[in-house]
């Protein structure tokens, strides 16, 4: 069994801070290839994850989410910004430099199939970082992989199994166990439960809440349904076409949400009790591209709340109570930003 | 427990008029390995703009059941027995040349991926035209204008603009729009929507969910709404079957069904589906768990085939099958402990 690794926090450093993360993909075109526009995937994305934490990421499809939890994992590099790993900037480290902190900051997919290698065995699967990272040798390794089985709710004989011989559940169990191998500090994991039946769905949830609590990671928890999330997480960060629009502690994110956005988003979600069935407001119309995001407030072509302001000045975050940040000109009026410094190109 | 029944809409569907039962449903597929009981012996009926909600997870049936309402079960490997009769008529034995007039026309589907029945090259006024050309018998221009009034049916701005459009050029909230136009272009009596909003973003769910109700009400249509999510059967439907390994295992009206399940699966289910809160300051509560899976279906089950993951399972249950109940009025149930199924997860 891995022991819950001792909290480094001497320097006072947040174990994970990202600010003013940007991506961009290039649309290429055209005979050259050349590229003739940009997708603006993630624009602007700043918060911290604190050590034992579950912070929730939502938004709908092309929000940027995804893109974010691979730049936060280093698969793919950011455009600009910085992400801190206790005080450190790891978002330019080279693949040698990144190496050392690998370790630190481990990965859950949605498709653990994906993920796998389907032509080794799941036990050399969960080993293979322990050897990589020389956490242990020889017959020490089987033990603890034997063991990270049985703590995930695998059968130790299923090491000897290949991924395509688990069923969907016990794949992301063999994933959480991979992750779970290198005694990480943070396992960023994107949509981990949406593939799954709502019945193993709830399995997975309680594993990951239990390991929580047991090893002190840290999760950041990327998904797009918002009853996982409320349930899994402490706190949530709503984002909208590349930004976080609002972020705040669980319950005042659900129970007093500012941004009309985030209200729209918890007003679409069925409620799984006719009782309450009602006529709702629907949000009119879909998510913008990135590649033309709407200037201002990316919101403004969907808000009811929409002003002259928020068609022409991006808002920027402005808390409204303790650990709750919104950014809205309406629900939050910050006084006029200095010239420049939100503007979404120079 | 007591709603207004405005809210709730029909339950029983025996006292109105039914426009599709379905009787003993079997459809098993005979592969190398065996022979796999997709749908075992299924019945129910559906009546004139009901929407019946057919809920359950992956491999219970529920898309194989469709599938044979709808003749495309693949044969071989595929075999359909039983009766399925759409307005008194029996589907089950009429030919790939007969079944091609009914679908579309008198019942039509709507998938989960509008993509895999959209035609990647035809302009969607052209696919929504092309039915109503070849079982409506209309002219190709009053087609078109037809099409184009269906497109607005369905809410899509533009919709001349769209008529001109290919299927990657819209979103796909708005390509499942076009789907539900389609099945809609013939004013079947039978619509069968398939996870219609599964792959759908949750503000455009909501969209497609209404759409679905408003369209209901202005066309009559009964629905077959087919789910793996609560939340959408809470919403839309009017009353609901719960599958389980190909078999129905319990059917009720919507508001029964949430507040007063008879069958541990149901019970199971509704406990380990997180639920949004809005309320306020929230204590945690463990997600139920249904341990273990789902059986395999290509072998003889003996007993109730939830047994092995049951809490309240007893010697009877996994020597005996339980048949299907009325436990309460309206509320059917295959379970021995009914009356217990509440205390099949932690309170």
């Amino acid at each position: 069994m891995p022991e819950a690794p001792a909290r480094d926090q001497a320097n006072g450093a947040p174990l994970l801070a990202v600010e003013n993360l940007v991506k961009r993909f290039p649309v290429r075109g055209g005979i050259f290839g050349r590229a003739i526009a940009q997708v603006h995937a993630v624009d602007g994305v700043s918060f911290t994850l604190r050590d034992r934490e579950t912070l929730g990421i939502v938004g709908e499809s092309g929000c940027g989410k995804s893109t974010l939890a691979r730049m936060i994992v280093r698969l793919t590099d950011p455009t600009g910004g910085t992400i801190r790993l206790r005080g450190t900037d790891i978002s330019t480290l080279s693949a040698g430099a990144m190496r050392r902190y690998r370790r630190d900051i481990q990965f859950v997919f949605q498709d653990p199939y994906a993920s796998l290698n389907p032509r080794l065995r799941a036990g050399a699967i969960v080993g293979e970082a322990i050897e990589n990272f020389e956490i242990a040798t020889g017959a020490d390794v089987s033990r603890r992989v034997a063991a990270l089985f049985a703590r995930v709710g695998l059968r130790p004989a299923q090491m000897h199994n290949y991924p395509h011989e688990f069923s969907g559940g016990q794949r992301q169990r063999l994933g959480i166990a991979r992750a779970l191998a290198l005694n990480p500090n943070i396992i960023v994991a994107d949509e981990p439960v949406s593939a799954l039946d709502v019945s193993v769905q709830a399995q997975v949830i309680n594993l990951m809440i239990d390991l929580q609590q047991e090893f002190g990671i840290a999760y950041l928890f990327i998904a797009h349904d918002l009853a996982v999330v409320q349930h899994i997480s402490h706190r949530v960060a709503v984002m909208y076409l590349g930004r976080i629009v609002e972020i705040a502690p669980r319950d005042a994110l659900f129970s007093a949400p500012l941004h009309p956005y985030t209200e729209a988003l918890l007003d679409s979600v069925p409620i799984p009790d006719p009782a309450l069935r009602r006529e709702r407001d629907v949000l009119p119309g879909e998510v913008p591209s990135p590649i033309r995001p709407p200037p201002g407030c990316h919101f403004h072509t969907r808000c009811p709340l929409a002003q002259a302001r928020c068609r022409i000045e991006a808002p920027v975050m402005v808390q409204t109570a303790p650990d709750h940040f919104v950014a809205c000109h309406v629900r939050a009026p910050a006084p006029p930003a200095p010239p420049l410094a939100n503007e979404d190109s120079p | 427990m007591s709603l207004p029944a405005s809210l709730v809409g029909s339950t029983v569907s025996t006292a109105q008029e039914q426009v599709l039962a379905v009787e003993h449903l079997r459809t098993a597929f005979h592969t190398t390995d065996g022979v796999v009981r997709a749908v075992d012996d299924v019945t129910w009926t559906l009546a004139r703009g009901e929407i019946l909600g057919v809920v359950g997870e992956s491999g219970c049936g529920k898309s194989v059941t469709a599938l044979s309402i709808m003749g495309l079960v693949p044969d071989p490997p595929g075999r359909v027995e039983g009766s399925v009769r759409l307005n008194g008529r029996e589907l089950i034995g009429l030919g790939e040349a007969e079944m091609r007039r009914i679908r579309g026309n008198a019942v039509s589907m709507v998938f989960q991926e509008p993509m895999t029945s959209l035609d990647p090259v035809m302009r969607i006024g052209k696919q929504l035209a092309e039915p109503l050309v070849q079982h409506q018998g209309l002219g190709r221009s009053e087609a078109k204008v037809r099409s184009i009034e269906l497109l607005r049916r369905v809410r899509i701005a533009e919709a001349e603009r769209r008529a001109d459009e290919y299927p990657h050029q819209l979103s796909g909230g708005m390509r499942q729009r076009v789907m539900i136009a389609m099945a809609l272009a013939c004013r079947p009596a039978v619509l069968l929507a398939d996870e219609p909003t599964t792959a759908l973003d949750v503000t455009v769910q909501a969209q497609i969910l209404r759409l679905i109700l408003d369209l209901r009400r202005e066309f009559g249509t009964a629905i077959v709404l087919i789910t793996h999510d609560l939340g959408v059967i809470a919403e839309v439907a009017d009353r609901v079957v719960v599958m389980y390994a190909g078999r129905k295992v319990e059917e009720a009206p919507v508001a029964a069904l949430f507040a007063q399940p008879q069958h541990p699966y149901t019970v199971g289910l509704l406990g380990s589906m997180p639920k949004v809160d809005r309320a306020g300051p929230r204590r945690h509560k463990r997600l139920a768990e249904i341990p273990g899976m789902v059986p395999a279906l290509d072998r003889d089950i003996t007993g109730c085939r939830f047994a092995p993951r049951c809490r309240l399972a007893t010697d009877l249950c996994r020597r005996e099958d339980p048949p299907l109940e009325m436990k309460l009025p309206g509320h059917i149930a295959a379970c021995w402990h009914a009356a217990r199924a509440g205390e099949a997860v932690d309170a």
